[in-house]
C-alpha cells in the first residue's frame, strides 16, 4: 500500500555550507533590517536571490518580520491623555525631584 | 546622563512644546509594551511626569523622542518588576544562523511554508507578548516602531551589539513559538523511517 502524504519530503542539500552561503545566512537579519552597507546588502541580496539553498530562509524570515510588524497597534487616541498631561505639568511643583 | 549639564529650559511651555509633539509616538510605544490600553495610558502619564521632573537633565537640541522612549521603557520595566513579571534574560544570538537552523528543522517537518498553512497572526501576537525582557522591548523598538539598531541602542542605553544579539534571539523565540504552534495544530510531518543519511536531519547538526 502506498502511504498517503500531503507532499513529498523537502529536498534539502546536506552538503556542508560553502562560505558564501554561511556568510549570507549569518547576515540574514541585518540584511532584512537594512543594517548592511549598500555593497554588503547587494552582495547578500544577490546571493539570496539566486541560491536555492539560502533563498527559502530569506523568504521565510522576511514574511516573519512582516507578520511581526503587522501587530503594531493602531495609533491610540491621546486627546484625553494630552489634557491630563498638560494638567500634570502645569499642576506639578517644578522643584519636585525623583530618585 | 549622570554628568549631563543642567539647562535653563525649565519652563512648562518649553517642556510642552518639546515633548507633546511626541505624545502619539510615546502612546503607541507604551501600548506596544503593555498590550493593554489602560496600562498604556498609565504608562504614558508616568512617562511624562518623570520627564517633567527630570526636565532639567534634557539637553536642548537632543532627540526628545528618544529621551521620552527611554523614560517610558524604564518606567515600564519598573512596573513589571513591581508586579513580579520581569524575567531578566541576557541570552542572545550572535547572528541569524540559529534562526536559519530552526527554519531548516521546520522545513524538515514540512513546515517551511507555515505562513501558507495556517493563520499565524494570533500565535505571533501571543509569542511577542510572552517574550521576556529585555528581548520584548528591543523587538518592539526595532520591529514595531522601526528604529535602527543604533537608535534602539540609544533608547535602551546598551551597545549596538547587545541590541543585535537580543533582537535576533527574540525573533528566533517567536519563530520557534510559531513552529511549535504549527506542530500542535498537527501540521508537522515526520521524516520517513529509514531516511538516508542525506535526509535533512543531518543538515541541522551544528
Amino acid at each position: 500500500m502506498t502511504p498517503v502524504m500531503r507532499s513529498a519530503p523537502p529536498t534539502i542539500d546536506a552538503t556542508p555550507l560553502d562560505p558564501t552561503c554561511a556568510l549570507a545566512q549569518r547576515r540574514l537579519w541585518e540584511y532584512l533590517d537594512g543594517e548592511l552597507t549598500s555593497a554588503e546588502s547587494l552582495e547578500v541580496g544577490n546571493h539570496f536571490d539566486h541560491c536555492p539553498r539560502c533563498g527559502p530562509h530569506a523568504v521565510f524570515a522576511r514574511r516573519l518580520l512582516d507578520r511581526i510588524a503587522a501587530i503594531r497597534p493602531q495609533q491610540p487616541a491621546v486627546t484625553g491623555l494630552k489634557e491630563r498631561i498638560a494638567r500634570l505639568v502645569t499642576g506639578s511643583p517644578q522643584e519636585e525631584k525623583h530618585g | 546622563m549622570a554628568d549631563s549639564e543642567t539647562t535653563d529650559i525649565t519652563q512648562p511651555d518649553d517642556f510642552e512644546s518639546t515633548t507633546l509633539p511626541h505624545l502619539d509616538a510615546v502612546a503607541r510605544f507604551a501600548l506596544s509594551l503593555t498590550r493593554d490600553r489602560s496600562d498604556a495610558d498609565d504608562l504614558v502619564q508616568d512617562t511624562y511626569l518623570r520627564a517633567f521632573r527630570g526636565w532639567r537633565t534634557f539637553r536642548p537640541g537632543s532627540d526628545a523622542r528618544r529621551w521620552l522612549f527611554a523614560i517610558c521603557r524604564n518606567a515600564f520595566l519598573r512596573t513589571r518588576r513591581r508586579r513580579g513579571v520581569f524575567i531578566e534574560s541576557d541570552e542572545g544570538d550572535v547572528d541569524a544562523m540559529p534562526a536559519v537552523q530552526s527554519h531548516l528543522q521546520a522545513m524538515r517537518e514540512g513546515l517551511g511554508d507555515l505562513f501558507d498553512l495556517i493563520d499565524v497572526q494570533p500565535a505571533i501576537e501571543r509569542a511577542v507578548g510572552q517574550l521576556p525582557e529585555p528581548h520584548h522591548s528591543i523587538l518592539v523598538l526595532v520591529d514595531l516602531e522601526g528604529h535602527s539598531y543604533e537608535e534602539a541602542a540609544a533608547v535602551l542605553d546598551i551597545p549596538v551589539g547587545t541590541v543585535r544579539s537580543r533582537l535576533f534571539r527574540a525573533r528566533r523565540m517567536i519563530q520557534e513559538s510559531l513552529i511549535a504552534f504549527a506542530e500542535d495544530a498537527g501540521l508537522a510531518r515526520r521524516a520517513p523511517a529509514g531516511a538516508s543519511p542525506n535526509e535533512p536531519a543531518d543538515t541541522v547538526a551544528s
